[in-house]
């Protein structure tokens, strides 16, 4: 909760019928400075003792519902103040109370209510009811309404910067630039100069504000004039020259926007925008042609010899040179220096120069660079073992210390080869650097990932805790350690391992979920869908939910704050930040899976109940069926060793949080749970509207809603980003054929308009489900996901055609299997062998057998080809 | 490939992201807020261009008692991104901006005693200097050494504090105290 303060002066606005006697009248002042520093015990205490005295006091008993409210007892509170309201109608306190109850509810609507009573029953106006309106409805984005409290404000007490500062914002947000400008002058112009003068970096941060309102106002010829005039003033000179050059630009000033950019990166020469911006300043384009990339690459050398140290100058012009001698030479040089300082992160460094694509064939023109730097590095490494030199040349220089640069161009090239998926040759570097540096952490971090990528699920969580165990102080490792732990569905294990990094005497997962640990939520949930707890997995999705309100309603306290501290330019970028929250990746990612989760339970009633604990689905082997049992065991024997730990240790730990759904049983029955999926949906499609995953999804989830204009809505702007989706195929097959089926339930007016609609979107030809996937299957009958969901949408049309599906996938596994990630073709194994985690039967055990088999040849470390161990 | 910026509001998430992956001291994303929405100049991200990812950052601070300076709140990059020299980039920039914006005399920081690599980062690199050793200051146990680089001689500006704004201290004091409790481990999370 905030800093907010109940309204004062009890007493001195208020009628004397319900004025309180002096004592109680002092006991009630009191009550409410406990209430505005959170001593909510100490203040329930103090309206107690005036209710003894006088146990009909309206305003006592709204302020103990709020003292009530405040200590986990919300009904109670709310009735409570409901009452004493009764008793008093005409309290502005008790109003102000009762929306600052709502407020906490999250019932703004509701508290804007309660303030505008309150603001009614008296002339005489109170400041702090106006100031808890005002940040109401920031929050609420009524801009409008805010300007005219800031505005009444004003006229209230002229002399407050955070009045003058939240009318520019409010003006500002509204797009009335003229007067938020004017509002910002009209201000600075009162203020003083001399002893009294304001802070520096205040009044400078006010300059800035306006000049960003005037550029955002579009006048970039005085937005430049403003800013020369405030230049001696400005403090922020980074702020002030980045506007500049911006500025310049956007006005086509070309060659001044350029001088400002150079300026700029003498002072950081690693900010990728300056050289964004000083390129376009020079009209140089990327993507346009060869001559073109060559004088950018010059324009790079011109400043190498003035930034020696510098990592951009010489790597950006990397990623343009054209694959020639000169770039030979110089990714020569760039590599030895690295290789001979032992830089480990060399290699992230030139990812950007990799084929964009990892699937594109051999001789893609994408991959020319990559095979440069593989024939360097393998050169190198052969010249060392041989000479201790880099090269094979006579002259050149012999190393001091040639094992050490051995081994970082043998974990380069680990990662190198991993990165090209050549597991096989990844692992013989990385394994001959770990013999001869055994206790180096990258290098066997490097392993673990390495197996990861080969599907080897249990060796990389293996591997990574060796490495955790070479460095035992850094945090990152152990992070490290405990995703591959999630990875190897081992969620004890991973919680353990966190643990050792989270605070003291409290649940390491309970820890994490106070800090807002992200990455660990995701993780887990992913986690428990493959053990088959959705339950689980589902609490974590909404936990996930959950610290994204909490990341929203973080914005309450800034409201009234930035404008006193002056950050109004900040203030403003937090607010639209805000606004679109949820497109962040981190939520995208946990919404996508969460609302596939919901559709496969929605499909699979079944998965609602425990599942035996398997580490993948379908059938087990017998190996597999012992080695799950004594994993059982091991957890179950665990998992008593530490409730008896717990015993131990304190009891009463009062910051212990009880869970009322320890399974996530509740969230898994919830009555309806595509409802639940749309709640997520409709963040999806409302914040990343062009991601094909939110439209597909959508579409999936209105589909089975039998929302069928939401669900047609979806179709066409997912048709619009991406055509060839697999999702969104399988999701305007399945459309076709539902409506086919309801429509003659639909009534007539509606089935008109939607029909027009279904032929404006999916064409005349709509109905043809059999000749859309043809065409779907025709267009990318190389692409594993593609062809999957081609069968998919085959089977799921007409059941007889299971064979032909099958012998599709089967076709395209042959072709394209050797060159796919694990994930690929574990996902389409795992539909054959079971039918839970699609919505038609694929199932076939000869065909999974078969899968099997290639599996093993492609994948031959991995666990679910029968690899690991 | 990355590229070292001022951190902006919408980097936030990623710097706590990175912060969790990295050290054991955490805040909530509000402390975060409350760094950028005060000292908007001061801190700042690494930022991988491939992905977009923050894979190190500097979130700092001024202290307003005595001499104006900055603090040095948290900082760390990505055990995958070491030896490029992104700490000390990320930390110059934030030092020159203390000095330039707010006039700050010199930069303090708190390293565990036992961390050699940002030691010798902040004496040999850096060439901050051991203030003094504070007993016990992590929550674990640990000493701390309090370590300070000297920035200017004298303020760039005239500075000084302004009367009468006592509801913005009051809420900037608090949570400085909220925050200093969460450093000592008494009681780390706000309520």
């Amino acid at each position: 909760m905030s800093v907010v303060t109940a309204s004062g002066k009890p007493g001195s606005a208020q009628k004397p019928v319900n004025a309180l006697p002096s004592k109680e009248g002092a006991l009630f002042k009191g009550a409410l400075k406990f209430f505005e520093f959170k001593q909510y015990k100490k203040g329930l205490k103090a309206v107690d003792q005036i209710l003894k005295k006088v146990p009909d006091h309206g305003e006592t008993l709204a302020l103990k519902g709020l003292f009530l409210a405040n200590l986990d007892k919300k009904e109670e509170g709310f009735e409570l103040v409901k009452k004493g309201l009764a008793k008093d109608l005409r309290s502005q306190t008790s109003w102000h109370i009762y929306g600052l109850l709502h407020r906490a509810e999250k019932n703004y609507e509701e508290a804007m209510k309660c303030y505008a009573n309150a603001l009614r029953i008296e002339k005489q106006d109170n400041m702090q009811i106006l100031r808890d309106l005002a940040l109401l409805q920031a929050h609420i984005r009524n801009f409008e309404g805010f300007s005219e409290t800031q505005t009444h404000l004003l006229t209230l007490k002229p002399a407050n910067r955070q009045f003058w500062l939240s009318l520019a914002a409010a003006y500002h947000l509204l797009q009335n630039y003229e007067l938020a400008e004017r509002v910002v002058t009209s201000y600075v112009d009162t203020l003083k100069s001399g002893p009294e003068a304001t802070p520096e970096f205040e009044l400078s941060e006010m300059l800035m504000y306006r000049n960003m309102i005037i550029e955002e106002s579009g006048d970039l010829e005085r937005a430049l004039k403003d800013l020369d005039g405030i230049k001696a003033k400005v403090v922020d000179k980074l702020a002030w020259s980045e506007a500049k050059a911006r500025i310049l630009f956007k006005a086509t000033r070309l060659d001044d926007a350029a001088d400002v950019y150079t300026e700029l990166l003498s002072i950081n020469p690693e900010a990728k925008a300056y050289w964004e911006g000083l390129e376009s300043s020079k009209g140089l384009q990327a993507d346009s042609s060869d001559e073109q990339r060559a004088q950018l690459v010059e324009l790079y050398q011109s400043f190498s010899a003035k930034l020696p140290r510098g990592h951009l100058v010489k790597l950006i012009p990397l990623t343009y040179a054209p694959v020639s001698d000169s770039f030979r030479s110089e990714l020569d040089r760039y590599l030895t220096i690295a290789f001979r300082k032992g830089v480990p992160s060399v290699f992230v460094s030139l990812r950007p120069l990799y084929a964009a694509k990892r699937t594109v064939s051999e001789d893609d023109p994408s991959r020319a660079k990559e095979k440069i730097i593989q024939e360097l590095v393998e050169g190198y490494r052969t010249n060392l073992k041989k000479s201790n030199k880099f090269s094979a040349e006579e002259q050149a220089e012999q190393l001091p210390d040639p094992s050490t640069a051995l081994l970082w161009v043998n974990y380069f090239l680990a990662l190198h080869y991993d990165h090209l998926r050549n597991l096989t040759k990844a692992l013989e570097h990385i394994d001959e650097a770990i013999a001869s540096s055994p206790t180096i952490v990258e290098l066997t971090m490097t392993k673990a990932r390495i197996y990861k990528h080969a599907g080897s699920y249990e060796t990389a969580s293996k591997t990574m805790s060796e490495a955790r165990s070479l460095d035992l102080q850094d945090r990152f490792i152990n992070s490290k350690a405990a995703k591959y732990f999630l990875r190897n569905d081992e969620v004890a294990e991973a919680a353990k391992t966190v643990g050792l990094f989270t605070k003291p005497d409290t649940d390491p997962v309970q820890d994490l979920i106070e800090m807002q640990c992200l990455w660990f939520a995701t993780e887990s949930a992913k986690s428990w869908i493959r053990q088959n707890k959705p339950g689980q997995a589902l609490k974590r999705f909404h936990q996930i939910e959950k610290h994204f309100t909490e990341f929203y309603d973080d914005q309450f306290d800034f409201h009234g704050y930035s404008a006193r501290k002056t950050t109004v330019r900040t203030y403003v970028e937090m607010l639209r930040w805000e606004d679109k929250l949820r497109n962040h990746k981190y939520f995208f990612d946990a919404a996508v899976v969460a609302v596939e989760l919901y559709l496969s339970l929605h499909e699979h009633p079944e998965l609602k109940k425990a599942l035996p604990e398997t580490n993948g689905i379908g059938e087990l082997s017998e190996a597999d069926k012992k080695k799950a049992a004594k994993k059982a065991r091991k957890q179950e024997l665990k998992a008593a060793e530490e409730k008896v730990e717990q015993k131990k240790g304190k009891n009463d730990d009062k910051k212990k949080v009880i869970d009322d759904d320890p399974d996530g049983e509740k969230l898994v029955n919830a009555p309806d749970l595509l409802l639940e999926a749309t709640k997520f949906v409709k963040s999806l499609q409302e914040l990343s509207p062009n991601r094909i995953e939110s439209q597909a999804l959508a579409a999936h989830v209105y589909i089975r809603r039998k929302k069928y204009i939401l669900a047609l809505r979806s179709i066409r702007k997912g048709l619009e980003i991406d055509p060839q989706d697999p999702s969104l195929l399988r999701a305007t097959i399945r459309f076709s054929k539902d409506f086919q089926t309801d429509r003659e339930t639909l009534n007539p007016v509606a089935r008109e308009l939607l029909l027009e609609e279904v032929e404006s979107v999916l064409g005349s030809n709509w109905g043809n489900s059999s000749a859309r996937i043809a065409s779907f299957l025709g267009n990318n009958s190389d692409s594993i996901p593609h062809v999957f969901a081609g069968a998919q949408a085959l089977v799921s049309v007409d059941p007889a055609s299971k064979a032909d599906a099958i012998a599709k996938i089967l076709s395209v596994l042959e072709r394209q299997g050797a060159r796919s990630s694990f994930e690929t073709v574990a996902s389409v194994y795992d539909a054959l062998r079971s039918p839970l985690r699609t919505d038609v039967d694929l199932t076939d055990s000869a065909a999974a057998q078969r899968v099997l088999e290639m599996g093993k040849g492609w994948f031959p470390l991995s666990g679910l080809f029968g690899g690991d161990n | 490939m990355v590229s070292i910026r001022q951190a902006r509001v919408e980097d936030l998430l990623g710097m706590q992201n990175c912060n969790l992956h990295n050290l054991p001291e955490n805040y909530q994303l509000k402390y975060y807020l409350y760094h950028i929405l005060t000292w908007p100049q001061l801190s700042y991200v690494a930022e991988e261009l491939k992905s977009n990812k923050i894979v190190g950052y500097v979130l700092a601070k001024m202290e307003e008692e005595g001499e104006p300076h900055g603090h040095i709140t948290s900082l760390s990059v990505m055990r995958t991104y070491r030896r490029l020299g992104l700490a000390e980039k990320l930390m110059r920039q934030s030092q020159q901006a203390m000095a330039q914006v707010f006039g700050g005399l010199y930069v303090s920081l708190h390293v565990r005693k036992s961390n050699k690599a940002a030691l010798s980062l902040y004496k040999d690199t850096l060439e901050f200097k051991v203030h003094e050793v504070e007993k016990k200051y992590y929550a674990d146990g640990e000493d701390a050494y309090a370590m300070r680089k000297q920035l200017q001689d004298k303020p760039a500006g005239t500075g000084g504090k302004k009367k009468g704004d006592k509801g913005a201290e009051r809420e900037a004091d608090g949570k400085e105290k909220e925050k200093e409790k969460r450093e000592e481990g008494i009681e780390a999370r706000e309520a």
